[in-house]
């Protein structure tokens, strides 16, 4: 128990030597130049205070070793490379005292193997992968794209990305805290020192899902409070896996889900990644709304073309491709002008063309534009033959055309637009009988057809009075 | 000594000289700064992938950004009633309180609280007019506002809204600044600091006042606090000039007016170069706004030019400053891509010292003058399309009490309610927000609350996740940490999301 203890001051100790040793190091090169020759009085003393930490360190470390579960792999090379290291520190001390010629290849040496150590520990505490992390993509945004949720693995698709992001760096290939591996179906269902992890089909008396709930504040709760925690939406992905059962080859489409993990899988379709931490607002709804396949970006040429003319380009949503455009900015809008469009037509989901000299013969640029959800055309000279040109516009959701010269023999082609939600009509030439007929080929949209009025009340023309006052 | 050898020697002491400079400490710490800064630069340089979209860009702050995640709302319009309408005469229904009417108010009501003016005991007020159930929701609204029942199914309205604030002017900052002291950015200013707008030739942020006054809490309500101050709210008038001091003066045509900017723009770029201050950039962006500005804003300013049928609708009367007025410019500036339009109009502060002060009388008043325009507005966003993505936000700085004010313990001429903190009631349409509902209780006389409590936090979190802002993230640093308009509270009020 006390070897234990004192292996746990490993951590402590073992920066020291790094940190000095590394010192040394510098001071013996600085001190080459003129300038700075008298630091090569620190080199010796700064060596000997280094060996000595790295000897100790050497110590701690060996009996932390014995104490607790690690990457036999790892900690082997570790072990040696540090008892190297410190040996090479106190030759380079006798070195300096005797040949100073050949001192600067020990040095280097030493220094390389304080580096080449100096991983490998990093690799046994935060991960094998932790320092390549930050660049292959962060653990925030775990969630791959899915192309089709139907077909994927539960496990090997959904649940294993989070064990790999959240849990493998404690219990994985390198570490095994409490001895248990979660990186491996065997090791999950073998559990750690403490017993079994999970219970099949009983997500209550699973283990690792308590441990998840646990508060934070609690030392039983996994993952350690000053780690990444899982999200909500995770916990939730965790539990209905081992609510069906814990099976580590089922499909999803076989793994009976209610509405809650119908949304969550929804969002691993589109991209929209988990939110980490804050309150998760938002994000599902934000899936649904965006295909399910990002665009590929807008060239910045394209992008400075459109902003010189005045057209507004902004995304949809932070980190899309997809794009709304406002031509509120364009003075005297030209065919050439309207035809840029064509060169975003990948990417351009919202359009708000209100009150500029659009005509209906620039419309034709549209047709392209297969993504656009919403177009206003408010208040233009657009009429039934503009609106015709608009029929190739197969995921159109939303259409404003109120104060158009639209008339009542246009308003029928807007049935040719398959998913057309809202239509907004006030101020064009539509009548009751068309309204209606439209109704009745497309039941499910909306149409709004305006001129609401208000009724004049007494209460719009009069003012309240005071009683008259009883003077005493 | 020879005049070589006395130069020989001062040779030698400048050299000396200039080694010795050499080896200060300053200069030691400075080299060895350098070195460790290179170490350092490696990391720093890894952390920087990870900020936010919301970066300053000096030379074109208003430039139209995308939020964080896809909201419903692309607009806001802003109604704020200031002086603190009485909730018990509008939106919330309590008929216990028309049976106490009269009596003398229960200690426990009393007790350990402070009032801004009851004083001693006063007497129960039971509410001043007659209520209804409307639309298909059978929400309760009062006689007093005729108009607005007939849409109140579009609308979600939030009965337990709680300020700890009783006063007017900090209870105003703390509902549009996050705190009830100055100093914080408005909610505007966030909002367009955050999305920028999409149309160059018109600010951002407008606000338009009516009502005789400005709200007590003053030009600090919109104001943009530590935010860049381009961002603060531009306030425009719907009577006489739309902006004050934008017309050229006499004599003085485009052309000088575009020379004299264009010349102290180049000063400003000078003085940029050399002191790296953005707020200069700042200046220079506002000044060219100001100048497209003196075409754009007499057009949209101009509510004469709108068809007879919308003045009949909203009840206006073009050349007059009024809340209807106002409520339609609100519309126009919204289709023009305005992000963030504030109304304030004053005069609801219903004390009951004069008539136009009473619940009785005044305050119908008040009601008759917006009801009409408030609804017209909600019936004309959505036939244009615009209600889904234009948030319409109604309320106040805090509510009236159900008791009759007894100012200094003597009995008012009118009747008059106080200041009451505790809870009152505001209402959200369009944008996303889930129409018909109602969201919070408060007990039989409307005193305290008993569930659904609402802080003003959660009304300015709720405001911006229907702009796609988490609230917790959306922040800007100032004075060395992070700030955001919520601070450290906020909830987002799911239950009027739809």
């Amino acid at each position: 128990m006390i070897s234990a203890g004192i292996g746990r001051l490993h951590p402590v100790f073992v920066h020291l030597p790094i940190g000095i040793l590394l010192f040394a190091t510098l001071l013996f090169f600085v001190s080459k130049k003129q300038r700075f020759a008298n630091m090569s009085l620190a080199v010796a003393p700064a060596l000997a205070i280094g060996s000595f930490f790295s000897i100790l360190s050497c110590i701690t470390g060996y009996l932390l070793s014995i104490s607790d579960a690690y990457n036999e792999d790892i900690i082997f090379k570790h072990q040696w490379l540090g008892i190297s290291t410190a040996i090479t520190s106190v030759v380079c001390y006798f070195v300096y005292q005797k040949k100073r010629i050949i001192f600067g290849i020990f040095i280097t040496l030493l220094s390389t193997l304080i580096m080449v150590t100096g991983h490998y520990g990093g690799s046994l505490t935060h991960g094998a992968d932790y320092l390549t992390a930050s660049f292959n993509n962060s653990t925030s945004t775990n969630k791959k794209v899915i192309a089709n949720i139907d077909e994927a693995v539960v496990y090997t698709d959904i649940i294993e990305p989070i064990l790999a992001t959240k849990c493998y760096s404690c219990h994985g290939e390198s570490k095994q805290k409490g001895k248990l591996r979660l990186d491996l179906p065997n090791y999950i269902l073998q559990g750690g020192e403490e017993g079994k992890v999970l219970t099949p089909y009983q997500p209550g008396s699973s283990e690792i899902i308590n441990r998840l709930l646990l508060p934070t504040s609690n030392e039983e709760h996994m993952p350690p409070k000053e780690k990444p925690q899982l999200t909500k939406d995770e916990v939730a992905l965790l539990h209905w896996w081992i609510e069906s059962g814990a099976n580590f080859t089922a499909a999803v489409k076989n793994t009976k889900q209610t509405a809650a993990i119908k949304g969550l899988l929804a969002s691993f379709s589109n991209g929209a990644g988990s939110n980490d931490g804050g309150n998760g607002d938002g994000a599902n709804e934000a899936a649904s709304m965006l295909p399910s396949k990002n665009a590929s970006p807008i060239a910045a040429d394209v992008l400075t073309q459109l902003n010189k003319e005045g057209i507004v380009v902004v995304p949809v949503v932070n980190g899309s491709n997809y794009v709304r455009a406002n031509l509120i900015g364009v003075e005297n809008l030209s065919a050439q002008t309207f035809q840029l469009l064509a060169k975003i037509s990948d990417q351009l989901l919202q359009l708000n063309a209100s009150f500029t000299a659009v005509k209906d013969e620039y419309l034709l640029t549209l047709s392209n534009c297969k993504q656009l959800k919403q177009l206003e055309l408010n208040g233009t000279a657009i009429t039934n033959k503009g609106l015709a040109q608009l029929t190739a516009l197969e995921n159109l959701e939303s259409l404003s055309i109120t104060q158009t010269k639209v008339t009542a023999d246009g308003i029928g082609n807007v049935s040719a637009l398959k998913k057309l939600k809202k239509v907004y009509l006030y101020g064009t030439g539509f009548t009751n009988a068309a309204v209606a007929a439209l109704k009745q080929k497309m039941p499910g949209l909306l149409i709004d057809t305006g001129g609401y009025k208000l009724p004049i009340l007494a209460t719009d023309t009069t003012e309240a009075k005071a009683p008259e006052v009883k003077t005493n | 000594m020879t005049q070589k050898e006395l130069h020989n020697q001062r040779l030698v002491r400048e050299a000396q000289k200039v080694v010795m400079q050499q080896h200060t400490r300053r200069h030691f710490i400075k080299e060895s700064a350098m070195g460790l800064g290179a170490l350092a630069l490696g990391n720093l340089l890894g952390g920087c992938s990870t900020g936010s979209n919301n970066v300053f860009d000096a030379t074109n702050p208003l430039a139209p950004k995308a939020a964080p995640f896809l909201g419903k709302a692309k607009s806001v319009i802003y109604l704020h009633m200031a002086g603190a309408p009485s909730q018990l005469e509008m939106f919330s229904y309590k008929p216990e309180l028309a049976k106490l009417d009269g009596q003398d108010c229960p200690p426990s009501l009393l007790n350990g609280k402070k009032f801004a003016f009851i004083r001693g005991v006063p007497k129960m007020l039971g509410p001043q007019a007659s209520f209804n159930r409307y639309g298909e929701s059978g929400i309760w609204v009062s006689e007093n506002l005729p108009h607005l029942s007939t849409v109140i199914d579009d609308v979600a309205v939030l009965q337990a809204v709680t300020t700890d604030q009783f006063n007017h002017a900090p209870a105003q900052l703390l509902m549009h600044t996050g705190t009830p002291r100055l100093g914080r950015p408005s909610m505007g200013s966030w909002v367009t600091y955050g999305l920028g707008t999409e149309n160059k030739n018109l600010p951002g942020f407008v606000v338009l006042t009516s009502g005789g006054n400005n709200p007590d809490a003053g030009k600090s309500v919109w104001g943009s606090g530590f935010l860049p101050s381009v961002y603060q709210g531009v306030q425009c008038r719907s009577e006489g000039d739309p902006v004050l001091f934008i017309k050229d003066p006499a004599g003085m045509d485009r052309d000088i007016r575009k020379a004299s900017i264009d010349a102290i723009n180049k000063v400003n770029e000078e003085s940029y170069t050399e002191y790296q201050d953005p707020e200069t950039l700042s200046r220079i962006s506002q000044y060219e706004l100001a100048y497209k500005m003196q075409i754009s804003v007499p057009g949209v300013m101009d509510i004469s030019t709108e068809p007879e049928y919308i003045h009949e609708m909203y009840g206006t009367k073009p050349g007059e400053s009024c809340f209807a007025n106002n409520v339609l410019l609100a519309r126009k500036l919204v289709e023009k891509g305005v992000r963030f339009v504030q109304l304030f109009d004053w005069g609801w502060d219903t004390h009951g010292d004069s008539a136009g002060n009473a619940v009785d009388i005044g305050l119908k008043n008040k009601c008759r003058k917006i009801d009409r325009p408030i609804t017209a507005l909600l019936q004309d966003l959505k036939q244009r399309g615009l209600l889904d993505e234009t948030l319409v936000v109604w309320g106040s700085e805090f509510g009236r009490t159900p008791m009759q004010e007894n100012r200094d313990g003597k009995t008012m001429p009118f009747k008059g309610r106080d200041h009451h903190g505790e809870a009152f009631s505001m209402w959200m349409a369009g944008g996303g927000i889930k129409g018909g509902t109602t969201y919070g209780e408060t007990d039989e006389i409307g005193y305290n609350i008993v569930s659904g409590k609402v802080e003003t936090f959660d009304v300015q979190a709720t405001i911006l996740n229907q702009l796609g802002f988490d609230h917790e993230k959306f922040t800007y640093e100032s004075q060395g940490r992070n700030f955001r308009l919520t601070d450290l509270s906020g909830k987002v009020i799911h239950d009027i999301i739809a």
